[in-house]
């Protein structure tokens, strides 16, 4: 186990560093000038220069990654060029607010998920077992970006349920419960696709265990059908369905949760990417990757250190 | 010792088991009769197909539905028909009163449970013990069994041990609850001849000290021959022959067995060469009104193609689906 | 010695379409959809009422029904309906092409790196890792940032961005392949590597790869308008989906129409490939049928 840690903690280091050198190379390629952005078009000339000297932006490409590496290195990863305050603290606020809808949709789509695909592959081929199918199908077409506004359409506009985004109301007190109810429709939304691909990944993965041998004998030992399924099949599902879970918050937390982020406002990492990449604000693009490659081989890791923890086949052999 | 005197423990009577398939419907078991008596070692013979396994799923009410369901019969265990019991009562009887074995014992361990809790589960159930005692009565079962180093044993995955051993935990787990009854369906069949006598001596070693009756499905005669008293020979769904393994090694009663007989080696036919037997079974989905053996029978009259001979007690203890059952005695002697 | 590899592993599926669409439904839901879509992309310029880009500046906001748009209009009084039209062909594309570009790259990287295993093992597996390693969507934004706007761009992103699954999937389903008794007798045989890879590897690939590309077009679909509804891929006046809801958006309490009519096309379209994804995976992988 601790060779296997050591190995996978050794390979972060090329992956951090390809991840990190690839944004670097595409931002230097790309159009636009974070200068432009910062000081309008119409700017004078001497002013441009002092900041393009201030912010090390005349130096070549080389020189600018491996200095911002040896900064990042010792904990200066630098400062925002849109926003002025240093990257890293802000990147580790961002973080826990997507952290917080992230792990509520991941809740969400975790529990829905295995239930529906438990259930449908205890039912094969019944008419509950085709609804979770046609059902998931659905779930996994709906663009987040789209219902996202639909649920604003219908549950803020139309009936003022809930709140149309952001984090907290800026009037109310700042309560629990005021932060949940701004999660829950962004948490729906966020968690619908990982659920759907959950569900399916259960549903295959309990049929592959429901198809065994050893089922018959669990049977001829007295078990009663729930403990057979609860206590053995998902047992032996949940490798797998552990490793699709993970696999799924990673990108929920990195990815799918961007576009929900800009439908609700939500103040997070995905939020800040999107605007880091419009503003072209090199430093905290590059802290935003680093800090998102980390966070998501670290998730990987954790996946595969659980995998090996709950699979015998694997761990003991 | 004869079932007569002896108290009877189960009996079977007109089980048909079908199974409902795209291609028709297959009648697996198609009216069996028969009865094991308390402590009595009954071997169950026939080819694959045969009816044999499908007869002990159906005896612990395992057959899997759909596509299979239990027809028509009566299953009397101990006194009271199992095929009217509601699934909880059963599920009672099934790992307490009545226990099964399996061909593949490595398929038939959960991959992810330690044997020593597969042990315990059953205890658990059963006897409501709690975790740490139910741990401590697998052990002591294992120990039984003359496991060598048990302790390390019940902390192993399956994966971890060999057939044989894996078989010795189902084993162990079967009789944790001291059954009337243990179903061994093709129990020695996965494993090397050598472990194949090991396991069949600690079978029958078992069932004598906790007086538990055997009923043993096989395609293997000498597995028979070793662990059975009395053996009941199948095909195509139907007992064909029935008597005391003596006899029926000594002098078969109907053309099917002989043909079996003279297709294994045996200590009698030693020198002599083996027989291969002509022909195939019938596919379960064909409805013959017949004899199912006639096509590969070599005393087949035309008679038997239009009329189906029933189970009948040909000598004493000797029951034959032959109309010859005579002149199948006397070819066998011819044979040998 | 000549080693004639007695298994014929490739298992050619019959081209019976009528006998697929009975047996499976949802390749039959799926490839109606699908081409109902196409048939609107296609016959848009002959169909289409009006230009996607003309201005009605007196009709703008029209409801669905209105005479003369059957689906409305939108702020600049364009008709949606033309608009959805033009718009699929811009979806589909999505769809389209980047899986196909990717799923041959894929493939030759995967067969190499499966097949001859060594150095360019290494260097394209590692490769994958380091791309693979970025979370998908921060690459897809990166590149379509960097490359700018338009439809060849953001394929050209969304291709970038599949190239290391695909590359995985091939690499896990080659190395498999080089295990099993057929290749081994061809190499027995005295083939090259070079037409084991086309004879023997590539033809058993095939399927899992496409498979796997099925069953992420509905994906792509819903995340190329994505990357348009954030303002990185098609730009403005160009009709597509995912920009069409960005643009409605501004008016969705009043006229919900704009932004709703679009996301409906793309959760359509969607849901076509995706059942057809499903359908395709069960025929051509047989592990995954029940």
């Amino acid at each position: 186990m601790l060779a296997f840690l050591i190995r996978r903690l050794l390979l972060l280091i090329p992956v951090l560093l390809g991840g990190t050198g690839v944004v670097f190379v595409l931002i230097q390629l790309a159009p636009g000038d974070p200068i432009d952005v910062l000081m309008g078009v119409y700017s004078s000339p001497e002013a441009r220069a002092a900041l393009r000297e201030k912010y090390g932006l005349n130096d070549p490409a080389h020189v600018q990654y491996v200095r911002w590496l040896w900064a990042v290195l010792q904990g200066d990863w630098g400062t925002s060029i849109q926003q002025r305050v240093p990257v890293l603290p802000l990147v580790i606020e961002k973080f826990w607010i997507t952290l917080l809808l992230t792990g509520a949709a991941a809740l969400f789509a975790t529990v829905l998920g295995v239930v529906a695909g438990v259930v449908s592959a205890v039912r094969q081929n019944t008419w509950i077992d085709r609804l979770v199918l046609v059902v998931s199908v659905f779930a996994l077409s709906m663009p987040a970006y789209w219902l996202g506004l639909l649920f604003i359409f219908v549950f803020s506009v139309q009936l003022g349920w809930l709140p149309t985004g952001g984090l907290r109301s800026f009037i109310a007190e700042k309560t629990t419960l005021d932060v949940i109810e701004h999660m829950i429709m962004p948490g729906i939304v966020a968690g619908l696709t990982p659920a759907a691909i959950i569900a399916r990944v259960a549903r295959t993965a309990m049929l592959e265990v429901m198809r065994l041998d050893f089922m018959t004998a669990l049977r001829a030992k007295g078990l009663s059908e729930g403990a057979v399924i609860l206590r053995h099949a998902l047992r032996n599902a949940a490798p797998t369905i552990v490793s699709m879970t993970g696999l799924q918050i990673g990108y929920l937390i990195l990815g799918a949760a961007l576009f929900v982020e800009i439908i609700f406002s939500w103040p997070g990492l995905g939020l800040e990417i999107y605007k880091s990449v419009i503003g072209r604000d090199m430093p905290m693009m590059l802290g935003l990757v680093l800090f998102s490659t980390c966070v998501f081989v670290l998730l990987n890791l954790v996946v595969d250190i659980i995998y090996r923890i709950i699979n015998p086949r694997v761990r003991d052999s | 010792m004869s079932t007569a005197e002896a108290v009877e423990l189960l009996r079977v009577e007109g089980l048909r088991t079908h199974f409902f398939t795209r291609h028709g419907v297959a009648k697996a078991v198609d009216g069996v009769d028969f009865s094991l008596a308390k402590g009595e070692r009954l071997g169950l013979v026939g080819e694959s197909g045969s009816g044999k396994s499908v007869t002990a799923l159906s005896i612990m009410r395992l057959v899997r539905d759909p596509p299979g369901r239990i027809v028509g019969g009566r299953i009397l265990f101990e006194g009271q028909d199992l095929l009217a019991l509601d699934e909880a009562a059963m599920r009672r009887l099934r790992g307490s009163r009545l226990s099964m074995i399996f061909q593949d014992p490595i398929a038939y361990l959960d991959p992810v449970m330690r044997v020593g809790d597969w042990i315990a589960e059953t205890l658990m159930l059963h006897r409501g013990l709690g975790r740490k005692p139910a741990l401590t009565e697998a052990l002591r079962i294992l120990r039984l069994l003359k496991v060598p180093s048990p302790e390390e044993v019940v902390h192993a995955y399956p994966f971890q041990l060999s057939g044989g051993m894996c078989q010795r935990v189902l084993i162990a787990t079967a009789i944790a609850t001291e059954p009337a009854l243990v179903i061994a369906d093709e129990a020695t069949s996965a494993l090397d001849v050598t472990v194949q006598a090991s396991i069949l001596k600690t079978l029958t070693e078992l069932t004598e000290t906790l007086g538990t009756a055997l009923l043993l499905t096989t395609h293997n005669m000498l597995v028979v021959r070793k662990a059975c008293s009395r053996v009941m020979v199948m095909y195509a769904g139907r007992v064909v022959e029935s008597c005391a393994t003596d006899n029926l090694f000594q002098a078969p009663l109907h053309p099917y067995t002989i043909g079996l007989l003279n297709s294994v080696p045996a200590l009698e036919s030693i020198g002599q060469p083996l027989v291969p037997m002509a022909g195939e079974p019938p596919l379960p989905t064909d409805t013959l009104p017949g004899c199912a053996f006639y096509a590969r029978c070599p005393l087949r009259q035309s008679r038997c193609q239009v009329e189906r001979p029933p189970l009948q007690e040909v000598r004493p203890g000797r029951w034959s689906a032959c109309f010859f059952a005579e002149q199948a005695g006397r070819m066998r002697h011819a044979a040998g | 010695m000549a080693v004639t590899p007695e298994i014929a592993p490739v298992e050619r599926p019959v081209w019976r379409p009528w006998a697929l669409m009975t047996r499976h439904k949802s390749i039959a839901a799926g490839s109606a959809i699908v081409l109902l879509v196409v048939l609107m992309a296609l016959l848009a310029p002959v169909l289409s009422p009006y230009d996607p880009n003309e201005v009605h500046p007196l009709d703008r906001l029209k409801p669905i029904g209105s005479p003369g748009y059957l689906l409305g209009a939108d702020q600049q009084g364009r008709d949606m309906l033309t608009r959805l039209m033009w718009g699929a062909r811009s979806s589909l594309a999505i769809a389209v092409l980047p899986l196909s570009i990717s799923a041959i790259i894929g493939l030759a990287l995967g067969a190499i790196a499966g097949y001859l295993g060594r150095l360019s093992e290494t260097l394209i597996m590692r490769g994958m890792d380091v791309v693979f390693g970025l979370p998908p969507i921060l690459l897809a934004i990166a590149v379509s940032a960097t490359l700018g706007p338009g439809l060849v761009n953001l394929m050209l992103s969304l291709t970038i961005v599949l190239i290391p699954p695909m590359t995985r999937v091939t690499y896990q389903v080659v190395v498999g392949l080089k295990e099993q008794a057929f290749v081994e007798a061809a190499r027995a045989a005295g083939a090259s590597s070079f037409q084991i890879i086309f004879s023997q590897i590539l033809p058993n690939s095939l399927a899992p790869t496409i498979a796997y590309a099925a069953s992420l077009a509905g994906a792509m679909v819903v995340f190329g308008a994505g990357i348009s509804f954030i303002g990185l891929g098609i730009q403005p006046p160009d009709p597509d989906w995912g920009r069409m809801i960005n643009d409605g958006r501004e008016v969705l309490d009043l006229k919900p129409h704009v932004s709703t009519l679009p996301g409906l096309a793309i959760f359509v379209l969607a849901a076509g490939f995706n059942f057809l994804g499903d359908g395709v995976r069960d025929l051509l992988d047989p592990r995954m049928r029940q």
